[in-house]
Order: structure tokens, then sequence, then C-alpha cells
């Protein structure tokens, strides 16, 4: 009796079919505007690369133009030099070509389009630059036997840093749009909750009235249609994750079953989240899919759906949010894959999930529990 | 008015989505009035950095002092997670261990080794601080070959490294404009125009799709009721619950930003987000039209709003979507709109010159009218096959 439950709960789920239709269709354009608009970001922004600088020579400073060369060539150059006149250099300037001019004078000066890290970093070089020479010229004037020995340590190479990894993952923050896209598909199973939830009460739908004079266990029938609901939507999470781990290339880490086995738990969580909304009281079955819409959006975008630091800023303000958040926790499992090489966060968070599910699920059992057809 | 008060009584039961996003609009708002970004001259940018002192001696200290000066020292705690979430998140850009024997090694000059770190390698920020830090080692290394001692040097360099290059920002806009509108409010007005699309569609359409379903649609046209006075009731009911959406993200706008919002950049951004709102009128019609059921219409929503606002650089500074991206959004309003927006602040080297302006406004009205056709095409084709 519980497999024919649960297959025509199934064929119920998969026959909403403009529903299922825009729940694949969604993460896939969304998917895909994510992929265009921050496919570069992360390169263009984050990672370093050599900055275009123009340089104005107001007066001849060779000793600067043999600093220049040495940054601007070999493997990894500092900057890209052009050599050009105040007027031009400008013009380059506006146009996006350089970052920064840089005045050779008496006194260095520049200027930049705009704040950013390259032009400070071209105003920390000219820094070191002045103030080496700072050093030199009073070194020559206190102490001149020393002066060699002082030039010498000012060309030395510093390598000061002994600089370590903390995880071999791929560490783009703008991944975490893509972990939250497939948090939302997960809990859009909220929807295939209420929808299980509503087809068992005998006031909201036809179904559920049968369902209510038949024979069956409640506990039965409820549970053949939470997995049969939660089934539908692991269809979808499983489409969106093929699509963007596969089909974009997104670098979601090289476990690629466990991926799939968090999309799944991530569906229980939202299914049961929907089914419990779906429970509560005698409201109808369109405003519980109002609740169910929203509650699924805030929880989002408190994760950072929209805002890629809105976890950050939680995590700092008020941390405990983080590990009650659906969505952040179910975007945690993609984040805990890819960045750490052990299981014991991960493991930490999919039983927050599960728990998260038993209750969700005990809960919208007892909410509806003994309400007979004829006692609604 | 009878259609008209119908009308308002669906809508009341569908605004909670629509109040759900003005609330979370507001909050947003309001956190970004408290931030505080002057537009004056040229400063450096600041990285978050977490220092643990394990050689805690004057010199560490000093070096500590300076790092503060140029940067903001955070905490993020000893443990891996901590301190991987936080440079994940881009709490600390670096974490930095001075090591024990810091002063030691740095008075015998040697300097490697100094640190141990933990950081995203490769970046601007990694390469940036490197600059820095290098710069202060090799001075006071400098300073100690001299023959001062390690705290002399220490002290020294500290007073050297105040020594600033002059910096200047040439602004693409020629005249340094103080009309500019600062980056807040054209956050503000960018946000907007995924809100009003998300508010409008989602209070509208619901309500629009109720009304004109199929048995109450035969019932009010049986009655006595003109279809042009109940076509009209609902337009009236659309109408005055867009612009009241729109007067009260815009009073909300003059209340957390103040006076700027009154001059001229600031009420030409207002026309702007006028123009706009009749786009997303216009969208939510077309919308109502095409949509299947009311099930589907939040999803299609969403759809729409948040792929024109990363298409079009309404979350993300259009200076940062790759070419291809902005060629795609040039066929939506958005991107007018969001350029429009940019000329007013001079953000993403925008400059602001009266027939640009209007030309961007220009092409949103062209927009909001092209759909507006579409849209009765769209709903006769739909009546007629119907009728068949």
């Amino acid at each position: 009796m519980f497999l024919h439950n649960l297959k025509y709960e199934f064929l119920q789920n998969i026959r909403q079919k403009e529903l299922i239709g825009w729940m694949m269709l969604f993460p896939i354009v969304l998917a895909t505007l994510f992929y265009v608009a921050f496919g570069n970001i992360y390169e263009k922004e984050k990672v370093f690369s050599e900055i275009d600088i123009a340089v104005v020579e107001v007066t001849k400073d060779d000793i600067f133009n043999t600093v220049l060369d040495e940054l601007s060539t070999g493997d990894e150059p500092l900057f890209n030099v052009k050599y050009t006149d105040r007027e031009n250099a400008e013009k380059l300037l506006r146009d996006g070509d350089v970052l920064s001019i840089i005045y050779v004078d008496k006194e260095m000066t520049m200027s930049a389009a705009s704040k950013g890290l390259a032009p400070s970093i071209v105003r920390s070089f000219l820094e070191q630059y002045t103030n080496q020479k700072t050093i030199i010229t009073e070194t020559a004037k206190t102490n001149p036997d020393k002066l060699e020995a002082v030039i010498k340590s000012l060309s030395n190479e510093i390598d000061c840093m002994n600089t370590k990894q903390l995880s071999n993952g791929n560490m783009d923050p703008y991944i975490t749009y893509f972990y939250n896209l497939i948090a939302m598909v997960a809990l859009f199973g909220s929807t295939n909750g209420v929808f299980s939830a509503t087809r068992n009460q005998g006031n909201l739908s036809a179904i559920g009235a049968r369902k209510c004079v038949s024979p069956t266990h409640k506990l039965k029938t409820t549970i053949a249609s939470l997995l049969a609901a939660a089934a539908a939507q692991i269809v979808c999470v499983f489409i969106s994750i093929t699509y963007i781990v596969f089909i974009l290339r997104i670098d979601m880490g090289d476990k690629i079953a466990m991926i799939y086995l968090s999309g799944v738990t991530g569906t229980f969580a939202g299914t049961s989240l929907g089914f419990f909304i779906g429970s509560i009281g005698r409201i109808s079955e369109s405003t519980k899919y109002g609740i169910a819409f929203p509650v699924t959006m805030i929880s989002c975008f408190l994760s950072g759906l929209m805002i890629a630091d809105m976890k950050s800023i939680i995590s700092q303000h008020c941390p405990v949010v983080n590990k009650l958040n659906p969505a952040a926790l179910i975007s945690d499992l993609f984040y805990c894959l890819s960045i750490y090489d052990d299981y014991s966060r991960y493991i930490g968070v999919t039983a927050t999930l599960l728990i998260m599910t038993v209750l969700f699920t005990a809960g919208g059992f007892l909410l509806t529990r003994r309400k007979k057809y004829a006692s609604i | 008015m009878q259609v008209f008060k119908t009308f308002m009584k669906i809508m009341k039961k569908h605004l909670r989505t629509s109040i759900i996003y003005i609330i979370v609009f507001l909050a947003i708002g309001i956190g970004m009035s408290l931030s505080d970004d002057k537009k004056t001259g040229f400063e450096n940018s600041r990285l978050n950095i977490s220092v643990i002192d394990n050689d805690n001696t004057e010199a560490s200290r000093a070096l500590i002092e300076f790092i503060d000066k140029n940067h903001t020292i955070v905490e993020v705690g000893n443990s891996k997670d901590e301190m991987l979430d936080a440079l994940y998140y881009l709490r600390a850009n670096v974490i930095l261990t001075i090591n024990e024997g810091y002063a030691e090694k740095l008075a015998n000059g040697e300097t490697d080794d100094l640190f141990s770190d933990y950081r995203v390698p490769g970046t601007f920020t990694a390469e940036y601080f490197d600059t820095q830090i290098n710069q202060y080692i090799s001075t006071i290394n400098a300073y100690t070959t001299g023959g001062f001692s390690i705290e002399k040097a220490a002290e020294k360099t500290a007073v050297l490294m105040e020594n600033e290059v002059k910096a200047e920002i040439i602004s693409p806009n020629e005249k340094k404009d103080s009309s500019l509108l600062s980056d807040k409010i054209s956050q503000y007005f960018n946000y907007f125009a995924y809100v009003i699309i998300m508010v409008i569609i989602s209070g509208l359409c619901p309500t629009i799709l109720v009304m004109t379903s199929k048995e109450i649609r035969n019932r009010t046209n049986c009655s006595s009721i003109s279809s042009s006075s109940q076509l009209l009731q609902i337009a009236l009911g659309s109408v005055i619950f867009s612009i009241g959406v729109y007067l009260l993200l815009t009073c909300s706008a003059a209340i957390l930003y103040g006076s700027e919002i009154f001059s001229k950049n600031g009420l030409l951004g207002i026309l702007n987000s006028f123009v706009f709102l009749i786009f997303a009128m216009t969208l939510t019609i077309f919308i109502a039209v095409i949509a299947p059921s009311s099930n589907v219409v939040n999803m299609i929503a969403n759809i729409v709003g948040l792929g024109m606002s990363f298409l079009c650089g309404v979350f993300v500074p259009q200076m940062l979507l790759s070419d291809t991206v902005l060629n795609v959004g040039k066929f939506l309003p958005a991107y007018w709109y969001v350029k429009a927006n940019n000329m007013l602040s001079g953000s993403n080297n925008e400059i602001f010159s009266n027939s640009k302006f209007f030309i961007c406004i220009g092409i949103e009205i062209a927009f909001s009218v092209m759909l507006f056709c579409i849209t009765i095409l769209a709903a006769k084709t739909k009546r007629s096959s119907k009728s068949v």
C-alpha cells in the first residue's frame, strides 16, 4: 500500500507541469546569468595581473627608469609601463587604458581615475622609492662609511613572508552565488511540501477529503506523500547541479557524488519546511504558498543569493542566524565540500539539517494529527 | 466603483510578498545610508588584517602600530574554521603571524621568515600587502645596517613612512563636479530597479489574474458595468498601487539621504526612476497576460527581475561586466536606467550631459511603448484563441 501511495503521490507531483517546468527552468536561467555576470569578475577584480601605468617624465631620472624596467620585466611583472606626455597620459587614464599616471619630477606625484588597490600599489611603490632615496642621502650625510652597506641592504630582495595555505579549494567568493542558487532550488521543495500537506487535508482538496476517509494510517500516507514531494524536487535539484557543474563547469570541487548527496539533504529540509507550513491551521492553500515562497526567498537572501557578503555580515553580528537558516546551511554543505579536506564540519551541518527535517515533519504531522474529515 | 473596490480587496490579500520586498529593501537602504562615502581625493585602500604577535617586543609592537595606521586590524579567532571563513568571506585579507625572534633576526640583518601568514594567494590584496611590508622591513633593515638599534630603526621607519606621495584623482567628469550624487544614493536608485519590478509584479499580477480569470470575467461581463469602465477601474487600481509604492520608496530615500535627493541630479534620478516605474507597470501587465497561472508568477518575476538586474549592472557595477554581457544588456531597459544613474553620480566613468541622459530616458520610454504594444497583441491573440 505504501508503494502504491508513493507512486501516485509522485505522479501527482510531477503533473504540476507548469510549476515543475519553471522550477527546472528557473535555476538554469539564473545560473547562466550568474555565470555571465560573475564569470570574469574574480579574474578581473581580485586576481593579480600587471598594472597598466603611464609615466610622464617632467625631469629625467635614470635610476627610477632602471627600477621601473626591472619591475616591468621578468616572469611576474608588477607594472606595464607606457612612457608618454601629460596630455596623452591623461587621455589614457580617462579611457581606462592605464590605471595610474606617475609624474617623474623632483618630487614624485601620481594620479589615478579612482581609488582602489592597483593605484594604492603604485603609490606604495613610489613611496618606497622616495624613502630609499631619503635614506641614502641621509646616510651619505651622517654616516658615509656605511653608505655602501646601506645601499646593498636596500637592494636586497626581501623574502620575509612564509605563506601557508589553509585550503586547496576554490576560494572565489562569487561561487557562493551558485551554492545559494542550488540551496534555493532545494528550498523550493517547500512548495511541494505545501502541496503534499494540503493534499492530505480534507478541507483543502478533494483528494485530501478522500484520503481522510480512507482506512490507511495517516502517518503512512503522509510519509509517502512527503517522500514523493521530495523526490520530484530532487529531480530539479539534480538538473541544476548537473547544469552548474558539468555544463557551466563551475569549480565546486571534485567530490561530485557528495555534491549530489548534499542536494538531497537540502531538498529534504526544504520539503519538510513546506510540509510544516502547509500543516499550520486552517488557512487557505494559496496563503500557505504565499508564506512558503517569501520564507524561502528571505532564507536565501540572508544566505547571500542577492548579496554575496550577507552571510559574512550576519556571522559578525548575529552568527546564530547562519546556524539555523536552512539556505545558509545548505550552501555551507557545498562550501565545506569545496574548501575542506575532511568531513567534520560537513557532518555537523548535515546533522543540523537532518534534525530540522525531522522536527518539521514531526511538527507538521502533530499539527494535522487527529484532524479527521468530520472534525475540521 | 465596484470593480475598483473589489480590485483593492483582492490586492490586499496579495500584498504579503510585496511588503516583504519593501521592508528588506528599506533595511538595506538604511544600512547604506549609515555608511560614509565622501568623494574626496585619493586615499590608499585599507585591508583587513589579522595579526598574531608571537614575538611581543617593542619592534613587533611598532610593526602592529604601522599596520594599524594603514589598515584595519580585525580579530578572526584561532580555529581553522574561523580563519578559513574569514579569508573566504574577505573579512580578513591576510592573517599574519609575527614569528618569535622577529626583533632579534631583524637586528642581525636577517629578513627571511619573519612572518608566516594565511591568505588567498595571487590576489591584488596580497600583492599590496606584500609591497608595504617589504617596504617596511627593507627600511628598518637599512637603518639597522646604518648602525641604529632595532628600536631606533623602527621609530625612524615609522616617521619616514609617514611621508606620502601626493596623489590625486583625475575625474572623468572634467569639472570637479560637486553636484554629483554620492555612491550610496546611486546604489539606492540602482537597487530600486530590481525592487520595483519585484514589488509591482508580485502585488499586481496575482490580482489582475484573479480579475481576469474566466469565471469572474464572464460574470462581470454580463453585469451592467461597461467593459471600458471595468478596464478603467482596474487600471486606476493598478496605477494607484504603483504610484503608492513609488512614493513610499522615493520619500524613504528623501528621509534617508536628506537634501541631496532634492539637488538637480537627485531630481533627475527621481525622474529616471519614475520612467522605470512605467516600464515595470507595462512589464507587469505583459506578465499578467502571458502567465499561465498565479503559481508561477513569482518565479517569472524572479527570472525577469534578477535576470535583468544581473545583466544590466544593478547589483554588479557595469564596469565589471564583460562586453558580451553589456551588449546583451543594451537590449534591456534596466541597462539604460543604470547608465543614466551612473551619469548622475559620475560612477563607472560615465560623463553627464543633458542629451545623453535624456537619450537613456527616451530609450526606457521606447521600451515601455514597445512592450505595451506587444502586450495588446498578446492579449488579443490569447482572447481570440480562447474564443475559438
